[in-house]
């Protein structure tokens, strides 16, 4: 935790709505003036397109069944540690990028990058304001690394299992091309590592937001449409809500259709889940940055 | 199936709330003075306590880890579908139980039965109206077996994955003091056969009854308390609702805080699952009883 360098992570899969949180805090970023060092979780994998594909036959010719992109053999938890501590501490640190498709390999043209490839590593930049994580690995807490003491705000985006493959399976069969049945083995394959590595982060998260649809998904693999957000509930637990002093009759008020689930926990409607990230967070990030400012002052006089 | 001799099928784990699908089912038949002839899927596997413990424990040294309960080699669904035949034709068959306890076995004790261990074959009784069963495969298509064509009526109570682990984690670490490390292993080794044999019966649901809480479920394993009742929504999805005459303004009217999500599905407040049910089941019964009565 730093309260000069803050971080903020948002924990959770691709789909789980972790994009639709990248937006609220852009537009929060945005109006406070904020300037993030942003980095991408993506950014941590231990392996580029080709090396993981040679990883993965290796690692079932070797008999280990589970290895996927959810697991610590394909990541540097301990890399990305050392960004939080580094960052933290004095508010520098390495990042690189990892080149998804043309689009983003074409601005590192002059460099020969490929699709599937990383950049190199480069200081970030200096005079930012706070550190934002947006990955599958935000929060890893095990034997060999504690990410989630470094973190001051965590976030896990989560969705049900079931959406979750719905999801996946779309994707994969509708514009990648793969065969149903190729799908599900790569979900089930992945599953070991899901239960092991990513599901035991939002415990540690201090909010999570967790989709819900309310349309038939006992089937997941014949669930054609993705649950729009209308066709969803969203519910929003804190740790501890005192810790946040969050206003839960205001929340009530402000969204409508919303009501209380827990002591800890409220259900908004889908189509409300961007605004009520933003009544949300709105107040914590002012908070974070009224300690930070009140940190940097003497500095600056 | 069969107008004569009707067969209903309710397919989900064990804790996916197939004790209120019993429940509906026995106040129905007392209201509506119909006989209903219980079959439970669990009197269809193939190995007792020990022989499957056996079984597991062969499976794995021959490298097959996914060996369980879900899987066909665990059941004897040829039984099952003589038993679904005969009834159909002639409103009789076989059934035994498994004895999960104490209190499961008493009966027989005269036998010298264990728990764990199955009640012998009995004839199901003369007269009944209806045949229910309930368990893990009541239309499965595998290993030969096509079950579906039997059944006169399909009925998927499922809950969401997350709330059945939490489900599963909750009563085999508090009751049955496995370790939660031990129950995650189960999970993770059934997991491909739910997928394979559980999963697809429910893309042939009539209709599906699925439980969906509306409290935090992101870690299954540390989400101490299951969800109770109140803490979950209900969605009710009628595969083809012109099949069934489904008076959705109806049921929207008798069912306070629900709502449509779909042309088809209808969201009811978890404490009004058991009313729910009896709304849209009462009708449908009712229906399948005239059409014997014609027949």
């Amino acid at each position: 935790m730093s309260k000069k360098h803050p971080i903020i992570a948002v924990t959770g899969s691709s789909g789980a709505g972790t994009s639709s949180v990248k937006v609220a805090f852009e537009h929060m970023f945005h109006r406070q003036g904020i300037n993030a060092a942003v980095i991408e979780g993506d950014s941590y994998h231990r392996y580029n397109r080709v090396e993981m594909k040679a990883a993965m036959e290796l690692a079932g010719g070797e008999d280990r069944p589970h290895f996927s992109h959810f697991g610590d053999d394909a990541n540097l938890f301990k890399e990305l540690q050392d960004t939080y501590r580094q960052y933290g501490e004095d508010g520098t640190g390495k990042w690189r990028l990892y080149l998804h498709n043309q689009e983003e390999a074409e601005l590192y043209s002059d460099l020969k990058l490929e699709p599937g490839q990383f950049t190199p590593w480069q200081d970030l930049k200096t005079g930012t304001d706070l550190m934002f994580y947006e990955g599958l690995h935000g929060c890893v807490v095990n034997e060999r690394v504690d990410m989630a003491q470094f973190v001051d705000l965590k976030i896990g985006v989560v969705p049900v299992i079931n959406l979750e493959w719905i999801q996946k399976i779309h994707r994969d069969t509708s514009t990648r091309g793969y065969s149903e049945d190729a799908v599900m083995d790569t979900i089930l394959r992945r599953m070991h590592d899901y239960v092991h590595f990513i599901i035991p982060q939002f415990q540690h998260t201090d909010i999570n937001f967790q989709r819900v649809p309310v349309v038939d998904t006992s089937d997941p693999i014949i669930a054609r449409d993705i649950p729009t957000p209308d066709e969803s509930l969203v519910v929003i637990r804190f740790k501890d809500p005192a810790q946040f002093n969050v206003d839960f009759p205001y929340l009530l008020q402000m969204l409508d259709g919303s009501w209380m689930s827990r002591r800890n926990s409220i259900v908004v409607t889908g189509g409300k889940m961007g605004l009520a990230m933003e009544l949300i967070l709105t107040p914590i990030l002012q908070d974070i940055m009224e300690k930070r400012s009140k940190l940097m002052k003497p500095q600056a006089v | 199936m069969s107008k004569k001799h009707p067969i209903i099928a309710v397919t989900g784990s064990s804790g996916a709330n197939r004790q209120t699908v019993r429940e509906t089912f026995e106040i129905l038949c007392t209201r509506q003075k119909l006989l209903a002839a219980y079959v439970q899927g669990d009197g269809f596997h193939r190995y007792d306590r020990a022989d499957m413990k056996k079984a597991i424990a062969d499976a794995a040294a021959e490298k097959n880890t996914c060996f369980s309960h879900f899987s066909p080699d665990a059941n004897m669904f040829e039984e099952q579908e003589k038993l679904y035949q005969s009834y159909g034709d002639t409103g009789h068959g076989q059934r035994r139980f498994y004895l999960h306890n104490r209190a499961d076995a008493e009966p027989f004790k005269d036998l010298y039965l264990q728990p764990g261990e199955f009640s012998p074959w009995e004839d199901i009784p003369d007269g009944t109206d209806m045949l229910v069963y309930e368990g893990l495969h009541g239309w499965i298509s595998a290993d030969g077996a096509n079950l579906a064509p039997h059944v006169d009526l399909k009925i998927g109570m499922v809950p969401i994955i997350n709330l059945e682990w939490i489900q599963k984690i909750n009563r085999d670490t508090g009751m049955r003091g496995y370790s939660e490390e031990a129950v995650v292993d189960t999970i993770l080794r059934r997991m491909p056969d739910y997928v394979r044999y559980i999963v697809p019966q429910f893309g042939k649901s009539d209709i599906n009854f699925q439980r969906v809480p509306v409290v935090d479920t992101s870690d299954p394993i540390i989400a101490n308390d299951v969800p109770t009742i109140d803490e979950s929504v209900v969605v009710v999805r009628f595969r083809k609702p012109s099949d069934f005459d489904v008076d959705f303004p109806q049921l929207l009217k008798k069912l306070e805080g629900s709502r449509m999500s779909r042309r088809n599905t209808i969201v009811v407040p978890g404490g009004k699952l058991s009313l729910a049910m009896q709304l849209t089941l009462t009708p449908i019964i009712n229906r399948m009883m005239d059409a014997k009565a014609a027949a």
